[in-house]
């Protein structure tokens, strides 16, 4: 058995909020990611999913427990992992080419120029970005956009490829193909992959677990395991009467705090219609 | 996984269609005419100036054909453009001057709060002081020569620059300092790459404020220190009541101000053509 690539074990966070106190942003969080694992965190707002990934990527600072990254306690900004954000927050004064080297910075000095151009030619090969390599960020639409920040997190080859709601600001459409896209892309650069999310549907076509949380304090719910095989199919995916009762599942337990008291026809609140 | 890719290569071109939609830059016709309102207002200003201008003692307001022709003698007699170029030397040192120091200080306000909380309350207070009020003090220091001009310039000059350096480098996104983290840029680049050119737009905003101020600065150290350029014009023929040559010489130290902000507005397209783009005006103080 391999060792997982992300271990939390206990992982606690506190914000002061002046004299009000302090606000449990999350309590005793423990999971483990396992190698070339595709994992989703899903929870409604405020439930500490945001900051649980940002806590892998060393950009807040947990106060209890253990968070080790491919053996590393995480201390700072890990080696080898790749981060998309939510606003695809590209440099907008620098070329789609010069914002997906910028995730080289790191590796910068190990890399010839032939060697950086290539590796950035490859992303936007891969990304679909042909064409644009010389274009500004603010010259594309929004899933363009996070095409670039989704290349300049794979630029480097991460080992761990960490995505806060990647998709969250598109429409539905462009949201729906680059689910698609970035599935076949993770497959294939075999980064263990950590997605946080808040759409049931989204989770569940991406994910090989769904780790389910809740709020007040932020803490972790469930962990739903997805058993169905890669590569998907959108469309006999969604017919599949098993991934529907999965997606059902998940549904309920995101929402089991949010809706108003369960009416005795629980399968079909949980399609989300009838919440008015 | 061959089919996937073929998809992932036609995509870019139909999701960019949807944002490529151009503007509409011709306007329909009903609404052309009120394109042409700012000139039609200027053509009748001049006329009416012309036409009051005529009728009264031209010491009080002179006239355009006058000024024209003022404006044609003073080129033709040599004393307009050594003026203009001492004009221009003047406001492009001081200005260029209070661009490298306001750009520098602002950065490092931006990025060191020690910095910020020692020099705020000199910003605050020069910012707030009437600085023509310190031009004696300029010729106390540093004569009446060139330098002293400058000097003038630069004091008006360089406040706009530093605080709204300073505002830029403070507003940059919290999303772009995380990227920075994430892919390890050290602080040099942190600032060269992103808090720098983030700062652009509102260092433009304050360059254009301060190229207002810059051209008074000048203009007065011109007319109270020195006596020479365009400013010494414009006092020496005020003087001797020769309106129309006075304001020949404003008009070309107006010319001076738009020259000034024409280039400003090049080397932003040119350099930066990302900015009007994505941020708007920047911070005006």
């Amino acid at each position: 058995m391999v060792a997982p690539v992300i271990e939390v074990s206990h992982v606690g966070k506190r914000f002061w909020q002046g004299k009000r106190g302090a606000f449990l942003a999350l309590s005793d969080v423990s999971f483990d990611v396992r190698d070339g694992e595709f994992i989703s965190i899903i929870g409604a707002s405020g439930c500490g999913k945001t900051t649980l990934l940002r806590m892998f990527a060393g950009l807040t600072a947990y106060d209890s427990g253990e968070l080790k990254i491919r053996g590393q306690l995480v201390r700072g900004v890990p080696d080898g992992i790749g981060f998309v954000f939510q606003a695809p927050a590209l440099l907008p004064w620098r070329s789609v080419g010069d914002n997906i080297a910028l995730g080289l910075s790191a590796v910068r000095s190990t890399l010839s120029e032939g060697e950086l151009k290539g590796r950035v030619a490859a992303q936007i090969e891969l990304t679909g970005l042909s064409g644009f390599e010389n274009s500004l960020p603010h010259e594309l639409s929004g899933g363009m956009q996070q095409r670039v920040g989704l290349a300049r997190a794979l630029v480097a080859e991460p080992k761990v490829l960490l995505m806060d709601e990647p998709l969250g600001a598109l429409d539905a459409f462009t949201r729906m193909r680059l689910q698609e896209e970035l599935a076949a892309i993770v497959a294939r650069t075999g980064a263990t992959t950590v997605f946080v999310t808040h759409d049931v549907d989204e989770a569940v076509f991406l994910s090989d677990r769904i780790v389910v949380m809740d709020r007040s304090p932020g803490r972790l719910k469930q962990i739903v395991d997805v058993p169905f095989d890669k590569p998907r199919q959108r469309r006999e995916f969604i017919g599949d009467p098993r991934v529907a009762e999965l997606r059902d599942l998940v549904l309920g337990l995101v929402t089991a705090d949010l809706l108003l008291p369960r009416q005795p026809d629980a399968s079909r609140e949980a399609s989300g219609r009838s919440l008015g | 996984m061959a089919g996937t890719a073929a998809s992932i290569a036609t995509i870019p071109s139909h999701e960019s269609a949807d944002e490529a939609e151009p503007l509409a830059r011709n306007a329909p016709p009903r609404v052309r005419w009120k394109r042409t309102l700012p000139y039609v207002s200027v053509l009748i200003v001049v006329g009416l100036w012309q036409i009051i201008g005529s009728h009264i003692n031209p010491i009080l307001l002179s006239t355009p054909s006058a000024t024209v022709a003022a404006f044609g003698h003073m080129i033709s007699n040599g004393q307009l453009i050594p003026a203009f170029g001492t004009a221009m030397e003047d406001l492009w040192v001081g200005f260029g001057l209070a661009i490298v120091v306001g750009i520098a200080t602002g950065v490092l306000m931006g990025r060191s709060e020690v910095a910020e909380r020692v020099l705020d309350p000199y910003i605050n207070f020069f910012q707030a002081t009437p600085l023509i009020a310190l031009v004696p003090l300029v010729v106390i220091w540093f004569g009446i020569g060139f330098e002293a001009r400058i000097a003038t310039t630069f004091i008006l000059a360089v406040w706009s620059i530093i605080i709204n350096t300073f505002v830029g480098v403070r507003s940059t996104p919290s999303a772009l300092i995380d990227v920075a983290s994430v892919y390890k840029l050290n602080r040099r680049e942190i600032i060269s790459k992103i808090t720098l050119p983030n700062a652009v737009p509102y260092i433009f905003a304050g360059l254009r404020i301060a190229l207002g101020k810059a051209l008074i600065g000048m203009l007065i150290a011109e007319m109270e220190v020195s006596v020479t350029g365009l400013g010494g014009l414009v006092v020496n023929y005020g003087n001797s009541f020769r309106t129309a040559y006075l304001l020949a010489g404003v008009f070309t130290a107006s010319a001076v101000g738009v020259i000034g902000v024409i280039l400003l507005n090049l080397v932003k397209r040119w350099f930066f053509p990302w900015v009007n783009a994505t941020t708007a005006e920047g911070v005006r103080y």
